[in-house]
């Protein structure tokens, strides 16, 4: 365990759901940390809460209980638009579907957060795009449109996006899940380069061979954490590949 | 400028069918506000500018016979009369060449064309009558050709002389040709001497009185009665003119009331589809909404993203609407105005209708569109970009339910979940059927009303027993007009009707009439059947009546709160003045706004009063197998007849049932063309909402189109559950429009009724119209679901279950 602050500090967070009349509880009381450089993946069955955990962490949702403090922010408290404006700053986001905006060209969508923050000037916000596009090999393709390259070049993109404002926290849901292997490994290749840029990476996958690579892997079965082990790449899967 | 803006401007241009149905939906509206506000607005300004440019006469005194100069002059001497000029107005015969037909005519001369005083007639090309050449009105020379140089042949007394057209002028009062006004020509003193009316003698007085007022001015009206009666001068008729409002004001302000109401309904209608278009979009790009939320935009950056697009939307909108708004109004403004005789040439709009219309197509759609935007902008990241599976919208209420069962007993399972769907976004459906509700009532509605109008003149007429009216401006022997009516040879009865103008008084004061015309004596023949009018109070005359009744207009009544018994004098000038009791009233139907009010009393009656016995100035003549052609011919054929024997006829009022149905139907034709006008501007609004709807319900049912494909839904089926949602949509619409329209057509033809022709309409409900709207409902429904249809069927399995 480092002994700087947390990145992220999860306190005995439950989520409970409505289903109909029913209430059902996804997380039932979960507290982890995570501290700046590490790269945690969150694995286990469908169903059983990590993306909704993820959600916790990035605000996206709210506890039912418990508390979320991220990057220092008690995300738990927040409203919509604060953390709206603290996302574009501190947290870079991965979607499973890219969710790359259609109407905007690559490098127009790696822009974008940069013009939310709105720190840099026109000329610094596309060169730092441009930048990030090539860091992941895409500086020929940034003027296209998402619809006009392939789901690997897409999530490439969507990794330059987040990583647009430079922020502490990246927060991957399943980037890989919609990739072929080649392609998942080139993505997973940029990850393992970010960590040794410093960012602190949270990832939720269902890949073994890939929560193999991640050091440290959390694994949430029926709401709770069943482990958080540190991961030797030497020592054989912890992961029960449960796609 | 922030990468956003171009997906504002993607949005826009990726989408440019969605964007062109908003524009256009928005731009339906907003081109009925400006062309129905810019219409009326140019409309009303310029009938008064018109108006006042004339310098209106404030009574015009026709005079039963004629004045010399001198007691012409003499009327200034009445207290508060500040100006008098005496003209001469006549009819008389014309025709175009020896051997074209004799067309009847009104003649006139001023004292002075140079120097008019009031009633200004303009010169609008070539020179003023001179002693061998006349004018022509500019209405004549547009409805029936007539030419600068054209030679004319005036019937005269003695010889008939032909006499060139050296000028086209403007007579600011008188009634279109369309509406059965007549062919008016301009002569001077040479000609009208010529004519029979003698050099120095008139038969009109324009008068105007100092200070003006309504009551001031009917007070003098009868101050100069009463001093050109001491001088052996009876009067025949006065008019009254607004000196600051043209005449035919109150006619189009009712008009045009009504259509601006409706204008503003079809901007409503337009606004319920901005809401449409743009939760549409919200529901569209909700998965966007999340990202860009996710990556750091706030709520307002949202909102002000779709604002934007909804300004787009406006300013496209308004760039359409604007000038075929202000083309419309010109346009429309330039018909009308044309009835009433005045030029509208030079193109012009109003600065109110545009800044009504800016107003329309930018606030109105932004304030509209605010609703879905700051819903679609709250929505949280997660509500957004999460899926929790299919449906969850539909199935919970009884109603849902109810629904679901029906179509499940009475549909295959597609178009039961067809049914379904319709009622899975019920604030939507609320809107879009607003929108298809609204069209179809006001469609239903104005047809209706255009029954209404159709029967309460087809009523009307069919009340007048007589195929042919002539009118004599002077008596004639009865005995004679019955004896030449005999010679024709289609004729079934006629009768001789003996009428005279003249003054209503109650209690000594002078009774209001609705034309401010004066009233008319109409001496019924004792169990005639010319004429059954609409008793509203009170009963017509019986064969029995012969003592001192009548039988007045119920508006008449109404103005002066006359009651069934109540005593009224009636003076008749010259010919007597007497006490009559008032035993019922009638309703008039579209008073023509150039006659008097007719009150009826039994002929035995007014003959004693008048002594004019075997007297009559109206020939009522009942044909057989009456047609047009068949009636045309007998006038012509009487009026030949009337001519050998030298019988001057009024060609004003001289026409067949036929004719009266033609004008009458010209009159409503502008109002019924305008109202139907905005029904199909609802109507295309409706077509659009209801495609924005459907557009919508293909968007968020992707997913569930990808599923229904998966397991085996072709083409035809997914085309076909789209169309019928559209349908079922449309006859949803429909079947709430019928009874909706039912319940708010009576009042409102009632109420349009009185507005327009100012009469109670003989409600006729149309059903032609429920079922032509049911066809356009369909139509409507089944087009405004194709394209949807088309690229929902487009969307594969694999793109569908990718969605969200």
């Amino acid at each position: 365990m480092s002994e700087s602050a947390p990145v992220v500090d999860v306190r005995h967070v439950v989520k409970r759901f409505a289903v109909g009349d029913e209430q059902i509880t996804v997380l039932k009381d979960i507290s982890f940390q995570v501290f700046p450089g590490e790269f945690v993946s969150i694995v286990g069955p469908s169903g059983n809460g990590k993306s909704t955990l993820l959600n916790m962490i990035t605000g996206i949702d709210h506890p039912s209980e418990g508390e979320v403090i991220v990057t220092g922010q008690p995300v738990h408290t927040m409203s919509e638009n604060e953390l709206a404006r603290w996302r574009g700053r501190h947290v870079g986001i991965i979607f499973q579907f890219f969710q790359m905006l259609p109407a905007l060209s690559l490098v127009q969508n790696v822009v974008l957060p940069m013009d939310f923050v709105g720190e840099l000037s026109r000329k610094e916000k596309h060169g730092r795009a441009m930048h990030l596009l090539e860091m992941v090999s895409l500086a020929d393709q940034a003027h296209k449109l998402p619809s006009m390259v392939s789901g690997g070049q897409q999530q490439r993109a969507a990794i330059a996006r987040a990583l647009a404002n430079d922020p502490p926290l990246i927060v991957a849901d399943e980037p890989t899940g919609n990739l072929d292997s080649r392609t998942e490994n080139s993505v997973f290749d940029i990850f393992e380069a970010l960590i040794e840029q410093g960012k602190t990476m949270l990832m939720v996958t269902h890949s073994r061979s890939l929560a193999q690579r991640i050091p440290r892997m959390i694994e949430i079965r029926d709401g709770r954490i069943s482990r958080d082990v540190q991961n030797d790449p030497a020592l054989p899967a912890l992961v029960a590949d449960n796609r | 400028m922030s990468v956003i803006w171009h997906k504002v401007w993607f949005d826009l241009w990726q989408r440019k069918g969605r964007t062109a149905l908003a524009v256009l939906s928005i731009a339906a509206g907003v081109f009925a506000i400006g062309m129905i506000f810019g219409m009326v607005d140019q409309l009303l300004s310029t009938m008064d500018a018109a108006h006042v440019a004339t310098r209106p006469a404030h009574l015009q005194v026709i005079i039963a016979g004629s004045v010399d100069e001198e007691l012409a002059d003499s009327v200034l001497r009445v207290e508060g009369v500040t100006g008098v000029e005496p003209m001469n107005l006549i009819s008389g015969r014309y025709k175009t060449g020896p051997d074209e037909p004799w067309l009847s005519t009104t003649i006139v001369m001023r004292q002075d064309y140079a120097n008019q005083q009031f009633d200004d007639y303009t010169l609008l090309a070539g020179d003023w009558p001179t002693r061998r050449e006349m004018g022509v009105e500019r209405l004549s020379h547009n409805s029936f050709g007539l030419n600068m140089g054209d030679e004319i042949i005036l019937e005269m007394p003695q010889t008939n002389r032909t006499y060139p057209l050296n000028g086209i002028i403007r007579h600011p009062f008188v009634p279109p040709p369309d509406f059965g006004g007549d062919t008016y020509f301009f002569v001077s003193h040479e000609i009208m001497a010529q004519l029979g009316v003698p050099r120095g003698r008139y038969n009109q007085l324009l008068v105007q009185v100092e200070p003006y007022s309504e009551a001031y001015a009917k007070d003098r009206a009868a101050a100069i009665k009463e001093h050109l009666n001491k001088q052996g001068t009876d009067v025949f008729l006065t008019l009254y003119q607004e000196p600051e409002t043209h005449w035919g004001r109150q006619l189009v302000e009712g008009v045009t009331l009504v259509l601006q109401v409706l204008a503003v309904v079809s901007l409503a209608a337009s606004v319920i589809l901005v809401i449409n278009t743009m939760t549409a979009v919200i529901t569209q790009q909700t998965d966007q909404i999340g990202v860009i939320k996710a990556i750091g935009g706030t709520s307002g950056t949202i909102t002000r993203i779709y604002l934007v697009g909804v300004l787009v939307y406006g300013v496209l909108a308004a760039l359409i609407a604007l000038p075929l708004g202000m083309g419309g109004a010109y346009l429309a403004s330039k018909e009308l105005l044309n009835i009433f005789n005045i030029d509208y040439e030079v193109f012009t709009y109003s600065n109110t209708a545009v800044s009504a219309q800016l107003a329309a197509a930018i606030i109105a759609p932004l304030l509209a569109a605010l609703w879905p935007i700051l819903s679609g902008a709250r929505i949280s990241v997660r509500e957004a970009i999460a899926s929790y599976g299919l449906g969850g919208d539909f199935g919970f209420s009884w109603f849902d339910r109810l629904i679901d069962r029906v179509g499940q007993r009475f549909l295959p399972t597609p178009y039961a979940i067809a049914l379904g769907n319709i009622f899975r976004r019920k604030g939507r459906l609320i809107l879009s059927q607003l929108v298809l509700i609204a069209a179809g009532t006001m469609f239903i509605m104005v047809l209706t009303l255009s029954a209404s109008l159709t029967n309460t003149l087809e009523n009307e007429l069919n009340r007048r027993g007589y195929d042919i009216r002539i009118a004599f401006p002077r008596g004639e022997r009865s005995e004679t007009l019955l004896n030449i009516a005999d010679g024709l040879s289609t004729l079934d009865t006629a009768e001789a009707w003996y009428t005279a103008t003249g003054t209503v008084l109650r209690e000594g004061q002078r009774v209001q009439d609705t034309a401010g015309l004066g009233a008319e004596l109409f001496a019924v023949p004792s169990g005639s059947t010319m004429y059954n009018p609409n008793i509203t109070r009170g009963r017509w005359l019986t064969p029995q009546d012969d003592g001192q009744v009548v039988v007045v207009s119920q508006d008449t009544a109404d103005f002066n709160n006359l009651e069934i018994g109540d005593t009224l004098t009636i003076d008749l000038g010259l010919v007597g003045k007497a006490n009559w009791i008032l035993i019922g009233t009638y309703q008039a139907v579209a008073p023509e706004p150039f006659t008097t009010d007719p009150i009826y009393a039994p002929a035995t009656a007014v003959l004693d009063v008048t002594k004019q016995a075997n007297t009559a100035r109206q020939l009522l003549l009942r044909t057989q197998n009456p047609t047009a052609d068949s009636t045309a011919v007998a006038l012509h054929e009487l009026r030949n007849e009337f001519e050998l024997r030298n019988m001057p006829i009024n060609m004003f009022v001289t026409r067949t049932i036929f004719e009266e149905r033609e004008y009458a139907y010209n009159q409503f034709a502008i109002v019924t063309n305008l109202l139907l006008l905005l029904a199909v501007v609802m109507g295309i609004v409706g077509g659009i909402g209801l495609m924005g709807s459907l557009s919508i319900s293909v968007v968020e049912r992707t997913r569930e189109i990808g599923v229904l494909r998966a397991i085996g839904a072709e083409t035809p089926t997914i085309v076909g559950m789209f169309v019928m949602e559209g349908v079922l949509q449309g006859v949803l619409s429909w079947l709430i429009a019928v009874p909706l329209a039912l319940l708010t057509a009576w009042p409102l033809a009632r109420l349009l009724g009185q507005v327009i022709v100012e009469t109670n309409l003989d409600f006729a409900f149309s059903y032609t119209a429920v079922f032509v709207w049911l066809a356009v409902t369909i139509i409507i429904g089944v087009m405004a679901s194709v394209v949807p249809a088309v690229g929902a069927s487009r969307i594969s399995v694999r793109e569908s279950l990718a969605y969200a």
